[in-house]
């Protein structure tokens, strides 16, 4: 045997053997990444069978576990020092920061900056959209589908369906100071969310908590489990009044709902029953802390089977979110899309053919976020000095 | 497909046992490679394999008359202009329609130019790259035009496809036309850069940039300025551990493969001025843009101001070539006036006299310059960068902190000082396993491996410079 095969032996059996350890090793988060990302059992998980196989998952968690706690002692410490640094060193005057001269410049800006799409023709903002009172048109409640069976609906839900927090006429999300908006949602949200806090802040002095996450949705909790964590941030942050919800083409496929038990196919009535219970679970997360829901339908996909897929979520949403009393609002229309096409550009007056979406036929430029993020401010209502509504 | 996922480790020592079981026939391994590269890119989208070959085609078929032809430099001119206006076209297309469309609206013309759904093909920039040194090498006969699977694998070749680092016709080809047995690396050495790779890409990268980095520059108003400048330090650490990292694991890859591909990184941030960072920063892109851009405009041989005009020129096409947007072409300005500012200092008051009067101080002002010229690389558009710094400096009262700064600034005040011993690590790693029986390593890299995967967040980081 020459020098070279006896290293490429060496190399090779250092590969498999260290290759075979870790899938063994790191089976669980193979399965869960193959799931998410084939929507289909993982070829490891008819190994599930046997005990020796699952050990290595075990040691795993175990270490995970051990990772997580000495992380979660990191984080308390750090906690600590915030809140000593906080109180003591820097001079705080208040929490928030105040409404001052450079944020009342900056609203006139952002008035100015719309004012671009007042003679559009496919206008799609309100014309002044701090200055004016937007119109919404009514849901049509006929064309809700109900699904019976399996949808989970909150007990309180009659109670909620024409929340307090609505008391101006204009329909719009009122906000008081100090409280707070929480932003749901994957990679499109990402994109959207950051705008929609900045006005916020600078304009509205409203803060905002922001968890949306790439790669997440309803169809793969144990991935992410958004009403969980939905949850979670309601409990840990009680002046949080509205949530705001944009996701979806993480969702359009199959999903399992017992752990290695068949999946349920995309778009029959069985897997619409649990994708609706669990918008419905995510909805009273907000609905169960007086929070009132803002849902943001899916644009269009550049992928027809994707396209097909977030067609077919969005009729979901709007019907689930509507028979929970909350608020669903397409996307399309802001993104100058009509029935199911889709279209990157859009003509703007004056600025030509703007593109809206990234390359991926998915996500947004920054132009196509900070319509969505616009249209999320012009249906909220300020309840402070700023809201030139007053 | 990302060299980090699952699928390419699972499909790797597969194709690994094929590689070898070649070895005897170098040319047959170039043909697999050839596939593998082809696989990778169409893995992504057809259409950009289609671009590929076609651009290879073209480009090849240019390289006779280079070659033979008489009028030699006026075809390099055609084939040089070629692979400008096909990356060009790719990559700046929407970026110019934009700027047209301002001018013809600024003339008051109601015209709007149709946008075009253009994708911009993996690799692109750097299979132009490669082939412009490959096309001068050609010119200047420093080599002889290899065959055409040779040559369609010198521009493809899949490790150094996606992010660089650029090869150069005139080192890598002769690597592709070996007649001899390729063998494998320092196979040790390989399984450390991967074990770099993953600890900087999986870890760090993702750590820094959830928690420090993305948070901040999304919304910087409502952070206190101590948090911003935080987010920079760790924006800095970042992209240094997503692309070395990157590098890193490509390398390894190469060198399992029996190839060597040259150095991008040496301790950047340990640069005392700007000059010296980009001998340590992306190397294998700056000696590119000083060959094939710098030296071409005339180099430092027409005097000091006009050295100086050349210098600014070549950073601030390089600083374009990161992408269609002014925010990165005023980063490259930014390191362009640095560089003619230091130029100038030297003239005046004594070569790196800063340097000299204190090597530390040097590089800490070094460092804050890189960093300060990040803050617009990272940036979205300009008004975000500006929006950015004027957070950074009105927040320092009246917005509450958010991160436990004096405990990170205390680290990256250690790392800093540590820096050149952790350096070191890599190397006495390797010895370490040099020593270690071969049936045992894989026990070795099981328990290491494991502790690195297990402390990863979920999900796969993408590789900030494949969007280049």
């Amino acid at each position: 045997m020459t020098a070279g095969n006896k290293k490429f032996l060496k190399v090779f059996y250092l590969l498999c053997i260290t290759m075979m350890a870790l899938l063994w090793l790191q089976q669980r988060s193979i399965n869960a990444y193959w799931i998410q990302t084939y929507h289909q059992g993982s070829p490891l998980s008819v190994l599930d069978k046997y005990s020796a196989w699952q050990v290595g998952g075990d040691i795993t968690a175990f270490l995970s576990t051990q990772l997580e706690s000495v992380q979660a002692d990191i984080t308390a410490l750090n906690d600590e020092t915030i809140a000593v640094v906080n109180n003591h060193l820097i001079n705080m005057q208040d929490d928030i920061p105040l409404v001052d001269n450079q944020s009342a410049e900056e609203l006139a800006l952002l008035i100015d900056s719309q004012a671009v799409f007042k003679s559009s023709s496919l206008l799609i903002f309100p014309q002044k959209p701090f200055l004016q009172v937007v119109e919404i048109k009514a849901m049509d409640k006929e064309q809700v589908i109900t699904n019976s069976g399996l949808l989970i609906v909150s007990p309180a839900f009659k109670d909620r369906s024409e929340p307090e927090l609505i008391v101006n006429k204009d329909n719009r999300f009122l906000l008081e100071k100090g409280q707070k908006v929480f932003f749901v949602g994957d990679s499109l949200m990402q994109g959207v969310a950051p705008h929609a806090m900045r006005s916020l802040l600078k304009v509205h002095g409203i803060e905002s908590i922001n968890l949306s996450k790439q790669s997440t949705g309803l169809s793969y909790p144990r991935f992410y489990n958004w009403p969980q964590m939905a949850r979670e941030t309601f409990s840990k942050n009680p002046d949080i009044k509205l949530m705001v919800v944009f996701m979806g083409p993480n969702d359009p496929w199959d999903f399992p709902v017992v752990r290695g038990k068949r999946f349920l196919k995309f778009n029959t009535p069985e897997w619409e029953g649990v994708y609706r219970a669990r918008i419905q679970q995510l909805i009273n997360a907000a609905t169960d802390h007086g929070a009132q829901v803002l849902w943001i339908g899916v644009p269009n996909m550049k992928d027809t089977k994707l396209n097909v897929g977030v067609i077919k979520l969005n009729k979901i949403y709007q019907s689930q979110v509507t028979i929970a009393g909350q608020r669903y609002i397409p996307s399309n229309d802001l993104l100058g899309m009509q029935d199911d096409q889709f279209v990157k550009f859009l003509r703007i007056p004056n600025r030509g053919n703007v593109t809206l979406r990234t390359d991926d036929g998915v996500h947004f430029t920054i132009i196509g976020q900070k319509r969505i993020a616009d249209k999320i401010i012009s249906l909220l209502r300020f309840n402070d000095s700023m809201d030139v509504n007053k | 497909m990302s060299y980090l996922s699952i699928e390419f480790s699972v499909l790797f020592p597969l194709f690994f046992l094929l590689y070898w079981a070649l070895a005897k026939k170098p040319f047959y391994q170039n043909g697999l490679l050839l596939i593998a590269s082809y696989a990778v890119v169409a893995s992504f989208d057809i259409n950009f394999l289609a671009i590929l070959i076609t651009y290879s085609f073209v480009l090849y078929g240019l390289s006779f008359p280079i070659y033979y032809s008489k009028r030699s430099g006026l075809w390099l001119a055609i084939a040089i202009v070629a692979a400008i206006i096909n990356l060009c076209f790719f990559k700046y297309f929407d970026f110019f329609r934009v700027q047209v469309q301002a001018f013809i609206t600024g003339l008051g013309i109601d015209y709007a130019i149709p946008g075009i759904e253009i994708l911009l093909p993996i690799g692109i920039s750097f299979y132009t790259f490669h082939s412009i040194s490959y096309l001068v090498s050609l010119k200047k006969k420093e080599i002889s035009i290899p065959s055409a699977v040779d040559f369609a694998l010198f521009l493809s070749f899949f490790p150094s496809l996606v992010a660089g680092p650029i090869n150069r016709a005139k080192d890598f080809l002769p690597q592709i036309q070996v007649t001899q047995p390729r063998e494998i690396g320092n196979y040790n050495q390989a399984f450390v850069l991967i074990l770099l790779a993953l600890i900087k890409v999986l870890c760090l990268n993702t750590a820094l940039a959830d928690n420090f980095v993305d948070p901040v520059f999304a919304n910087p108003s409502s952070y206190h300025s101590l948090d911003i400048l935080l987010a920079v330090y760790a924006y800095a650490l970042q992209i240094f551990f997503n692309f070395s990292g990157y590098t890193n694991l490509v390398t390894a890859i190469a060198l399992l493969l029996g190839f060597r591909l040259p150095i991008n990184f040496n301790m950047p941030y340990f640069a005392h001025n700007l000059r010296d960072f980009w001998q340590r920063w992306h190397i294998s892109l700056s000696t590119w843009i000083r060959d094939y851009i710098y030296i071409p405009l005339g180099g430092n041989r027409q005097g000091f101001s006009r050295t100086q005009v050349n210098l600014f020129t070549a950073m601030t096409l390089s600083g374009l070539w990161h992408g269609a947007s002014f925010t990165f072409i005023i980063w490259g300005m930014i390191h362009a006036l640095g560089v003619v500012l230091l130029n100038i200092g030297d003239r005046y008051w004594g070569r790196d006299r800063l340097s000299q009067l204190s090597i530390w101080l040097a590089r800490f002002i070094t460092f804050h310059y890189v960093c300060f010229a990040w803050i617009f690389f990272r940036s979205v558009t300009l008004s975000d960068a500006t929006e950015f710094l004027a957070a950074f400096a009105h927040n320092f009262t009246g917005v509450a902190l958010n991160t436990n700064v004096i405990l990170y600034f205390a680290l990256l005040l250690i790392v800093f000082f540590v820096y050149p011993l952790l350096a070191k690590l890599p190397d006495l790693l390797i010895k370490l396993l040099d020593k270690i029986v071969w049936i045992f390593l894989p026990i070795v890299w099981i328990i290491i491996l494991l502790l690195v995967l297990t402390t990863a967040p979920a999900g796969i980081p993408n590789f900030i410079y494949a969007n280049f």
